[in-house]
């Protein structure tokens, strides 16, 4: 096993993350080699200085600090509409100005009824044959058979 | 390696929580608070601003607790907020240094780079407070990935597989990482071991 193996399995050794087996094959190991030994110690004083720099403690307030935190946000987000709801809120509004304004031309057309028989005669403008497809007008056996004998 | 008990005891609070008990959450910042703020200190060097990125990691936690699942430990899944919130701020420092450097001369960069070079000579490392700071220096000069694996092993002591879960990495990527790190920091703190070796 060369060296730069076994300093990774020191690294592994030192965090007691090695099987049995292992363990003892690096503590023999060890014993014998004055580097391995030596990176040991190393390994040891840097775990040793990063846990000294950790000093950090915040203030015993602030717990109910971040708490205050959070609720005055929710509460600044209350009087807020995002755009997105916003865009949704005018499209759902000119929606309903579409369909009351559609509604409206179609209760106040004055057409008369569309038949085959005036289709055929020729009395029927753009808007009234558009109207008969757009109202659903459904055409019967006995306008066909009019419309036929009339056209003769 | 944190014990059982410590589960669940978190699993507790967590669910009271869920069920709207603020006070649990309370005693859940209070309980992890420490250390949170050491894991933002030892990752980013500046005391400063080690308050606001915790509360914003527990903002974080307190948004998103809903969808715990309980299915890794409560620390964990913390830890994780806590180390992607530190990356995010490593590269968001990383760009605005970019860029205010780009705008002096190599000499000016140099001359502003030169206490945090000195700072690793012998006679820096001096007094304690002094050698805490080249400690904290060299971990910063770390990758990113490899300092949150050591400082999760060195501070934390969290065992391999809860390094593993913590990070979302195989086992075998955090003993690389970790065996890495330490070779950077063996280099970077030679005058710092020749005192105390």
């Amino acid at each position: 096993m060369n060296h730069s193996h076994l300093f990774q399995m020191l690294s592994s050794y030192v965090d007691r993350e090695l099987d049995a087996e292992e363990r003892s094959l690096m503590e023999n190991h060890i014993q014998k080699c004055p580097e391995c030994e030596r990176r040991v110690a190393e390994l040891a004083a840097i775990s040793q200085a990063v846990r000294s720099v950790a000093s950090m403690s915040l203030p015993a307030s602030f717990a109910a600090d971040v708490l205050r935190a959070i609720r005055v946000s929710a509460d600044e987000s209350k009087g807020w509409i995002p755009a997105e709801f916003m865009a949704r809120r005018i499209l759902v509004g000119l929606s309903l100005v579409v369909l009351l304004a559609f509604g409206f031309t179609s209760l106040t057309n004055t057409d008369p009824p569309v038949t085959v028989e005036r289709y055929l005669r020729g009395e029927t403008t753009d808007s009234s044959e558009s109207q008969i497809l757009m109202n659903g007008g459904e055409i019967s056996q006995d306008d066909v058979l009019l419309a036929a004998v009339s056209k003769h | 390696m944190k014990d059982l008990k410590q589960y669940e005891d978190d699993f507790r609070l967590v669910r009271a929580f869920q069920a709207g008990d603020e006070k649990a959450f309370e005693e859940l910042i209070r309980k992890y608070q420490r250390q949170v703020a050491n894991i933002v200190y030892l990752s980013l060097g500046d005391r400063e601003i080690v308050q606001d990125l915790v509360q914003e990691v527990f903002i974080r936690v307190f948004k998103s607790v809903r969808y715990f699942e309980f299915d890794s430990s409560f620390y964990s899944w913390l830890y994780r907020i806590t180390v992607n919130l530190c990356i995010d701020e490593i590269r968001r420092r990383k760009i605005k240094r970019t860029f205010s450097l780009g705008f002096l001369s190599n000499e000016q960069v140099d001359e502003k780079l030169a206490p945090f070079e000195k700072s690793h000579t012998p006679s820096d490392l001096l007094l304690e407070g002094e050698k805490k700071e080249t400690v904290l220096k060299a971990l910063q000069k770390l990758n990113v990935h490899h300092r949150a694996v050591l400082i999760l092993r060195e501070y934390d002591e969290l065992s391999y597989e809860e390094i593993a879960k913590t990070l979302t990495v195989s086992i075998q990527a955090v003993k690389s990482r970790i065996f890495r790190a330490r070779e950077e920091m063996r280099k970077l703190l030679k005058e710092y071991f020749k005192e105390r070796l």
